[in-house]
């Protein structure tokens, strides 16, 4: 650990062949007008230049889609119940530290003390090559929440990009020292060393001042308080107004992990498919009880919810903000709902806190 | 072992409580689970029919009994109807117990006072079996129990039993009679057996089971009669799909019903959001 080492553009790709000669890859590709994370069979299909995939790479750990339990109803009355495996080893490769953090967080909820399994078997078999951030959108705001521009942890080898001098790769867990060993890659002097990292550094402190200067939440440790206090503030109401409550942030949402159950039977109803899918706490029936009850049947109360949750409830939950400031809920959103517009408006004119 | 995974359980004894209210008897089919398990009053179950999905039930037996555990269900949804169609010797998936249950521990030395709404009683009959069985390790415990009609009543061929414990009393209401059927109780909502309750603010727990509209004004009128909000414990009902604190569905503000819960503190669930208590 704690190596570091320059490659020029050619031994990035370099470094993605091997990774495909051996791995299944998933990487960032430019789509249409978005960019999206998806199989890579060929490293130039990989854009490193990207801002922000559509979907967050949380569909790698938690599948849109998910077989839980294949059960078999067999013949008097018996029941056979099998857990699909899940084997597939891949990489990530161009994660961004927003995304990355996002991960980390999500380790908080399904690897506590009732582990679940298909989620650590992933994380497990799944190599985290990050890509430090050296541009961002009007959108991003990780710097309010300390989960970016550059990656902090969690990564097996992250790349920084330093220009005409190529990328610092660095390595930070023994899965990365591991693949890194074998690609024989030259080591550089301890002079050149200093020089990259105070140039990596010099690019940090740019990112950060550029992302704080578009977007940011200020004094965000008291963000929690503020909106305990908040909970009527006048700007929720027209936000609600606002909020088709389609759930897209849901979807788009890197922390977002609420997930649904159904069964679904076989034409001769023999075999059950036990399957989970995401959920959105922004629909309608994501509360509901027997006989109709729903106890967030308002659609003010759902849009309240999630953002909560982001930014008040999950510390609870967790010790940290359920947020990572990515944009995505803001990007994608159609009525352009910002909640660090909301939450700079119940700043402005809060309920006093005591 | 997979969170998600059920474990196999028989229908040993089906009870038709009441028209819509049954009481299924379960048996886990491996020895070895059925050893080991062990649930405390107030935890819940996921009972799975395969084919048509998984829902949180309370356990309702004696949480002394061996080798079998009970589910006092109404039918009101797809995964009810679904257990309904069932019959004695039927195979049905169960994961649990799951979640926090009542303050027993807690109440140990104290009156107890349970004031349950119909269906309500289910989670806190196990209570009282232990309430009885342990009769010397609580003081008075007080049984206040509403249902829409007499017919709706559960668990009637154990009232005598009940009464016959040591410093044990029940009171009951209905919200209603139908003509020519007799009733010797109190009618009205549960709240009118306060004023015939003896238990008093002083060393005892209350238990709150029922729809929440009910907890709401029971919580009012314990409050008026100098309980504090500290001593008075509730069970919550949220929709669940995972029972482990995953699917994200039963959260209150900060709170997972199906882990932080069901029982609650009526301190912890006031500042809560998206309630009706």
């Amino acid at each position: 650990m704690g190596r570091v080492l320059i490659l020029s553009i050619e031994e990035v790709k370099n470094l993605l062949e091997k990774l495909l000669s051996r791995y299944k890859v998933y990487g960032p590709v430019k789509a249409k007008d978005f960019w999206k994370f998806e199989e890579i069979t060929n490293p130039d299909e990989v854009d490193l230049g990207y801002i922000s995939t559509m979907l967050p790479i949380k569909k790698y750990f938690l599948p849109p889609f998910e077989t839980i339990l294949h059960v078999k109803l067999g013949e008097d009355k018996e029941i056979t119940i099998k857990e699909p495996e899940v084997n597939e080893k891949c990489v990530l490769f161009g994660v961004h530290p927003c995304d990355l953090k996002a991960i980390l967080l999500l380790d908080k909820v399904f690897l506590d003390e009732l582990k679940d399994p298909y989620y650590l078997k992933r994380r497990e078999n799944t190599i985290i090559v990050a890509l430090n951030c050296t541009a961002a959108d009007e959108y991003c705001f990780c710097t309010t929440f300390g989960a970016g521009p550059f990656a902090k942890e969690g990564y097996d080898l992250v790349l920084t990009n330093l220009d005409e001098r190529g990328y610092v790769l660095e390595v930070g867990s023994n899965k990365g020292e591991e693949l890194i060993k074998a690609m024989g890659f030259a080591e550089v002097s301890d002079e050149y060393r200093e020089t990259i990292l105070k140039r990596k550094e010099e690019i940090l402190r740019k990112m950060e001042s550029e992302i704080n200067q578009k977007r940011r939440i200020p004094n965000v440790e008291k963000l929690p308080e503020l909106l305990a206090k908040n909970f009527n503030h006048k700007v929720w109401e027209s936000m609600g107004k606002l909020c088709l409550a389609c759930g897209s942030c849901n979807l788009v949402c890197p922390t977002c992990y609420c997930f649904n159950v159904v069964d679904k039977f076989s034409i001769n109803l023999r075999e059950v498919e036990r399957i989970r899918t995401w959920d959105s706490c922004l629909l309608l029936e994501f509360a509901e009880v027997a006989l109709g009850g729903n106890f967030r049947r308002e659609r003010l109360a759902r849009f309240k919810q999630r953002i909560y949750h982001k930014l008040s409830y999950f510390i609870e939950q967790y010790g940290e903000f359920g947020c990572v400031g990515c944009g995505r809920c803001i990007r994608w959103c159609v009525r352009k709902i910002d909640p660090v517009k909301i939450v700079g408006e119940i700043m402005e004119k809060p309920v006093p806190l005591s | 072992m997979n969170i998600y995974r059920p474990s196999l359980a028989v229908i040993e004894k089906i009870n038709q409580e009441t028209r819509d209210t049954r009481t299924f008897t379960l048996r886990f089919l491996d020895d070895d689970i059925r050893e080991k398990y062990k649930f405390n009053p107030g935890q819940f179950n996921m009972i799975s029919i395969f084919g048509v999905g998984e829902a949180p039930f309370s356990i309702t037996s004696d949480p002394d009994a061996k080798g079998i555990f009970e589910h006092t269900i109404r039918m009101v949804g797809s995964v009810t109807n679904a257990i309904f169609k069932l019959r004695e010797g039927d195979i049905v998936g169960v994961r649990g117990p799951f979640g926090k249950g009542w303050p027993l521990d807690e109440a140990k030395g104290k009156d107890l006072l349970i004031v349950a709404g119909g269906i309500g009683i289910a989670p806190l009959r196990p209570v009282i079996y232990y309430t009885i069985k342990h009769r010397d390790e609580f003081n008075k415990v007080e049984v206040l129990y509403g249902a829409r009609t007499p017919g709706d009543l559960l668990y009637v061929d154990e009232y005598d039993q009940w009464k016959q414990a040591k410093n044990f009393r029940l009171l009951l209401t209905v919200d209603a009679v139908p003509k020519g059927v007799k009733w010797d109780h109190r009618v009205g909502v549960v709240t009118k057996l306060f004023e015939d309750m003896e238990t008093k603010p002083d060393n005892s727990i209350v238990l709150v089971c029922g729809p929440e509209i009910m907890m709401k004004f029971a919580v009012k009128g314990l409050l008026e009669r100098g309980f504090s909000k500290r001593q008075i414990y509730l069970s919550m009902e949220r929709r669940m799909k995972c029972g482990v604190g995953k699917c994200g569905h039963c959260q209150i503000g900060s709170k997972y019903v199906c882990k932080d819960g069901p029982v609650f503190s009526y301190d912890e669930v006031e500042p809560l959001p998206d309630k009706i208590v």
